[in-house]
């Protein structure tokens, strides 16, 4: 399942260099063992998966455990890897499975009703950590705002404005109906933006 | 349709998630209305604005992660998942069972060849026990869709053996040269129970809890009265593999008087169907779809009892959850050809529900 739509294909982050010009070139050295070949799959990639987990985790030592084991699971698996294929969008499914029961999880403890029981609070959030991460002003803003948002809009609005996804891919991944990842979006949207205004 | 309809869209309409109807609809809607135009501008910028600055720095943090993530990677017996210990139980199992094998061989030739007096009843009852210590593992469990009702995130673990014992049923021996194949499956969902023989050791569920969860899922859609919901759930009760012997207490508590047997949950939507199918008729709905009507005379007493109650909007509405389920559950491709039907009539009439109807009608063409 890729996680990018096809409006939205995103140029390759990977670290090119002499010795592999090409994602497809690192991802072959990779399959046949080469270590130093993934790892320049794990740097190149490791930012953006770790926004994405911490996205919706909010929790930075979690996310880190899920990154550094998607990779893992990654290296483990990396000769059943399709060549021709991307390889994010395989690691961000790795992630994703990671990321589900947790998500499954605390929707049980939390609910909708976060909104009207505690209003929506972006300023009180702490992000602990994961503020060392960020130089951009406006980015924290930013963060606490996405944390500030009730889990099952957090977790659409990062699974399609951070990897892309459609509203299929991301009902079928949370097991909801399209129609209500479309509210659940257009909710979180409204709600950050209003959050937002002075920066947007 | 009106101005908040648009606005409501606009989200979707940026993501191009709209059917192509609702997104010619609403492209020119925005040819005539300004302040939509601004909304979606202000949307597109939002959307701008979280690329530029989501992104992450701290390079010396992420240098670390990644020096970490090699480490891990180079240690040669790490396994996240014991496949290790899955390729060794299995390996054990190998042993142990052509150890018994040679045993039972060994054996019975000593006693052929030097006329021990053993019937051939123990030699049998033996060759049993000796081939069923394997077998155990291999014990059939009924196919429980419980993992629908309440989730993954319910289930506990297996036990170590259980999960492993659950792959080496699923999957080929393990060999040094499928190992990594197999790593490929453990991967799709580390924490979650896998095969039958985890479903079997998920935890025992109540029938208040199953029935619960049954009707969080089919609550708050259209058509369904609590008898009929409660019907469903425990149907799915009996559907998920749990049988009356397993679970006495399943279908026997708080029963509802109404239904005095288990019907298959198909019949019941297409018992609900015709139902619907009937008040249509009587009220004026969309008219009658080309359908298999089964004519039960006997419908007509429940026609009646509707009657009074539902306008032929809320008719048409249940009867579209109804085709959809129908459609969704039958084998019969002329059955789910008329739920299609139904659902792009009804579409077309009413157009608020589209985007619903149409992911029913996705769904139903797949």
């Amino acid at each position: 399942m890729s996680p990018l739509s096809r409006e939205e294909k995103q140029p390759s982050p990977v670290i090119k260099s002499e010795k592999w010009p090409n994602e497809r070139k690192i991802l072959e050295a990779a399959q046949n063992g080469n270590q130093e070949a993934f790892g320049v799959l794990v740097r190149s990639y490791q930012k953006k998966l770790f926004r994405f987990v911490y996205g919706i985790l909010g929790n930075f030592d979690s996310a880190e455990d899920i990154v550094q084991e998607a990779f893992i699971k990654a290296w483990q698996a990396i000769k059943t890897f399709r060549p021709g294929h991307d390889f994010y969008p395989w690691l961000a499914t790795i992630a994703r499975n990671l990321t589900y029961n947790w998500i499954r999880r605390e929707e049980k403890k939390e609910s909708l009703d976060k909104l009207t029981e505690k209003g929506f609070n972006p300023e009180s959030v702490e992000l602990g950590p994961f503020e060392n991460l960020l130089d951009k002003e406006g980015s924290k803003k930013l963060y606490q705002a996405i944390q500030a948002l009730p889990l099952e809009y957090r977790t659409v609005f990062v699974l399609r404005q951070f990897e892309q996804m459609s509203y299929e891919q991301i009902a079928s991944y949370l097991k909801i109906p399209p129609g209500t990842v479309d509210s659940r979006l257009y909710r979180a949207r409204q709600l950050l933006m209003e959050s937002l205004k002075d920066i947007l | 349709m009106d101005h908040s309809y648009f606005k409501d869209k606009l989200s979707a309409y940026l993501d191009s998630a709209l059917e192509p109807q609702e997104m010619e609809l609403v492209k020119r809607h925005l040819d005539k209305c300004s302040e939509c135009r601004e909304h979606l501008e202000k949307l597109g910028r939002f959307g701008q604005k979280i690329k530029e600055l989501s992104g992450l720095s701290g390079d010396d943090y992420f240098e670390k992660l990644a020096s970490k993530i090699e480490r891990s990677i180079a240690e040669p017996q790490r396994r996240v998942v014991d496949i290790s210990r899955t390729h060794w139980q299995s390996l054990w199992w190998k042993v142990s069972a052509t150890a018994a094998s040679i045993l039972l061989v060994g054996t019975v030739s000593y006693y052929q060849w030097f006329r021990v007096d053993t019937s051939p009843a123990d030699i049998s009852t033996e060759s049993k026990r000796a081939q069923s210590a394997p077998a155990q593992i291999y014990k059939d469990t009924a196919p429980p869709l419980r993992e629908e009702l309440f989730g993954d995130a319910d289930a506990k673990p297996p036990p170590e053996v259980n999960r492993q014992a659950a792959k080496v049923r699923r999957e080929a021996p393990v060999t040094s040269a499928n190992e990594e194949v197999l790593s490929s499956k453990v991967v799709e969902r580390e924490d979650e129970p896998v095969g039958d023989i985890a479903k079997l050791n998920a935890p025992p569920v109540s029938d208040a809890q199953l029935r619960s969860q049954a009707k969080v899922k089919y609550e708050g859609k259209e058509g369904l009265s609590a008898g009929a919901l409660d019907s469903v759930g425990r149907r799915e009760i009996t559907e998920t593999g749990i049988t009356m012997a397993e679970q006495p207490s399943v279908l026997a508590d708080g029963a509802d008087d109404e239904i005095t047997e288990v019907i298959p949950l198909l019949e019941q939507w297409q018992a609900r169907r015709d139902t619907l199918q009937q008040l249509q008729s009587a009220i004026g709905g969309m008219g009658e779809i080309a359908a298999d009507n089964r004519g039960q005379k006997m419908l007509a007493d429940r026609v009646a009892k509707e009657q009074d109650s539902q306008t032929a909007y809320q008719v048409d509405s249940n009867l579209a959850l109804v085709w959809f389920q129908v459609g969704m559950l039958t084998s019969d491709t002329t059955e789910r050809k008329a739920a299609i039907q139904f659902l792009t009539e009804y579409q077309n009439r009413y157009k608020t529900d589209s985007s619903i109807i149409g992911s029913y009608l996705r769904q139903l063409r797949n």
